[in-house]
């Protein structure tokens, strides 16, 4: 037993080094997610050589960790309500499968979403312990997977036909736009941080919420951290140090942006940053529900497809020449992925459960 | 005393009034060679030729200062990581044509040309297409850091002074060897034409580069 943590119960508390065990799916779920999604944020601006690496990086996982801690609950919340994995080796077993699942497809050269996939092991462990999946709470995610990118897309159309107008109006010297877009790459490129740590800490630890046995803590006569928020701290960590991994992905996704350019690029940051904000923030969902309309569902969405979406927008936004430059084929494998990835993590979720329940002879649910 | 005149938009200020500064530079080079060609074919080689000679010179090693600071700025301080080819190869366009300008001119006052008198008018005209040529590419190279769709609006005006340049040029030539002059006068003339006529030749050329790094620059 290790003296890790300080509970409000008592002075110090005991945190089991089993727990950090258990929590290391999560933790290497965060890590990959870090190494791949910082680069939908910084990639056109590190590549085009607007921002160095190193100053990307430190950026990206300090407002990811914010993100995290600060609006994690609400997207964790509604990813909870699919299932409550109520014992902690469930929890592992949830992140593990999704994690193995993320490494098999994308080894495959297949787009796979981490939030998708840990839909999949949530409804696997659901499946396995005989618990109701929610279907009204699953048909809303499925349909924020089909929203997110469409969202991205109109936001990156209604941004790109402005900020043109806006370009056409001014006429900046290039050096000042040169000035001005390093900026907002830079702004974009940390509110994008912010919204992935708020929307995607629930993929990395949605399922350790119910089973943590973390509690709150109050630091100073000011600053408190509840049980959820110092797991989200974990989380944001883990994916903080996989953004320091990411630069190879983000010459690849910059590659793959830089002929939209970096305004482009700026474009596209933003506008998916919007779509993971939307789908984090409860005070947003708090807005639209005073205003008498229905509440934007609060749940962890994928940021690449949310990037795909806004590419997308680009293109349509240049007319009849865009639509000719999308690649029609790769949005149909994103298609087929909300499909694949799920069912396929829900499989090894299930298998996975039997091995560590029967093989290793752990609790990975508690029967109510 | 320490200065604290530190900002982050100090550098790229600076940087807009060089440019603007060595386009100035090329300009007025411009407009110096001009009047110094036509008061030379309308009165010899005088003391405001020489002056002009100066004139050109000294814009000519202006820009050249400039387009080296400008081009180290860029480069040191990672501004326009997407364009700064594309400008520098254009500033070095500008350049090539202000050096040819002080070379060209430096060349009729060391060698006095003796042009035919009857080839005056045609000769100015020349030398005015062939300068607005370059005045043009100036002027689209300025809208270039502003407005780069509204370069194409510049562009064939110095397609256009290139072409009566060019037509110009074969018209002097096969009138001067037609005439009864001695060969060596001929060669001589022809020379001072081709100089002429390649700065009109390079002033397009730099125009059509312009176009291409224009439409790059959309968004």
């Amino acid at each position: 037993m290790l003296w890790l943590s300080m509970p409000s119960s008592g002075p110090y508390s005991m945190i089991n080094l089993d727990f950090f065990i258990f929590l290391s799916s999560g933790l290497f779920l965060g890590w990959s997610l870090g190494s791949n999604d910082a680069a939908n944020i910084f990639g056109t601006a590190v590549t085009s050589r607007m921002l160095q690496f190193r100053t990307a990086a430190i950026l990206c996982a300090l407002f990811v960790i914010i993100g995290a801690v600060i609006s994690g609950a609400g997207a964790s919340h509604g990813l909870g309500k699919l299932g409550a994995v109520n014992a902690l080796a469930g929890s592992f077993t949830v992140a593990l499968s999704a994690g193995l699942t993320v490494y098999t497809m994308t080894k495959w050269g297949l787009p796979v979403s981490t939030t998708q996939a840990v839909v999949g092991g949530i409804i696997g462990w659901n499946l396995f312990s005989d618990s109701p999946t929610d279907m009204a709470s699953l048909s809303q995610i499925a349909g924020t997977w089909v929203a997110s990118p469409i969202l991205g897309a109109l936001f990156a159309w209604l941004i790109y036909l402005g900020l043109n107008s806006l370009i056409n109006l001014v006429k900046p010297h290039l050096l000042w736009l040169d000035h001005w877009t390093r900026l907002g790459l830079i702004l974009a490129g940390v509110f994008g941080a912010y919204s992935l740590g708020a929307n995607n800490i629930g993929n990395v630890m949605g399922v350790f919420v119910s089973s943590s046995p973390l509690r709150d803590i109050q630091i100073g006569e000011l600053f408190s951290l509840s049980g959820p928020q110092r797991l989200f701290l974990w989380g944001g960590i883990a994916i903080a140090v996989g953004v320091f991994f990411s630069r190879p992905v983000m010459i690849t996704i910059g590659k793959g942006i830089v002929p939209i350019g970096p305004l482009g690029g700026w474009v596209v940051v933003v506008s998916q940053a919007l779509v993971l904000f939307i789908f984090s923030s409860s005070s947003l969902q708090q807005f639209v529900i005073g205003l008498g309309l229905p509440p934007i569902p609060l749940v962890p969405v994928s940021s690449s497809q949310a990037v795909v979406g806004a590419v997308c927008g680009i293109a349509l936004a240049r007319g009849i020449k865009g639509l000719r430059q999308i690649r029609w084929w790769e949005l149909g494998k994103i298609a087929v992925g909300w499909i694949s990835t799920p069912i396929s993590a829900a499989l090894i979720c299930y298998i996975m459960l039997f091995i560590v329940q029967n093989v290793f002879e752990q609790q990975v649910f508690i029967a109510l | 005393m320490v200065d604290f005149n530190f900002s982050p938009f100090r550098t790229t200020r600076i940087l807009q009034s060089e440019i603007q500064e060595f386009l100035d530079a090329v300009s007025m080079a411009i407009l110096a060679y001009q009047e110094g060609m036509i008061a030379y074919l309308k009165e010899g080689w005088l003391e405001a030729s020489e002056e002009k000679l100066q004139q050109i010179s000294s814009y000519e090693s202006r820009g050249d200062n400039l387009r080296t600071h400008i081009g180290l700025t860029l480069y040191t301080e990672m501004l326009l990581p997407d364009t700064a080819a594309d400008v520098l190869s254009l500033l070095s366009d500008l350049d090539h044509l202000a050096d040819r300008m002080s070379g060209h001119f430096t060349l009729v006052g060391i060698e006095k040309p003796e042009f035919p008198a009857d080839c005056n008018g045609a000769i100015i005209d020349f030398i005015c297409h062939a300068c607005s040529a370059m005045e043009h590419t100036v002027a689209a190279s300025r809208i270039y850091f502003r407005d780069p769709k509204a370069v194409h609006d510049q562009i064939h005006k110095i397609h256009y002074h290139e072409q009566e340049a060019e037509k110009i040029a074969i018209r002097l030539l096969k009138s001067i060897f037609a005439g009864n002059y001695p060969l060596e006068r001929k060669c001589h003339l022809r020379d001072h034409l081709l100089h002429i006529d390649q700065l009109a030749n390079q002033a397009d050329e730099a125009g059509d580069a312009l176009a291409i790094y224009a439409v790059k620059r959309s968004v």
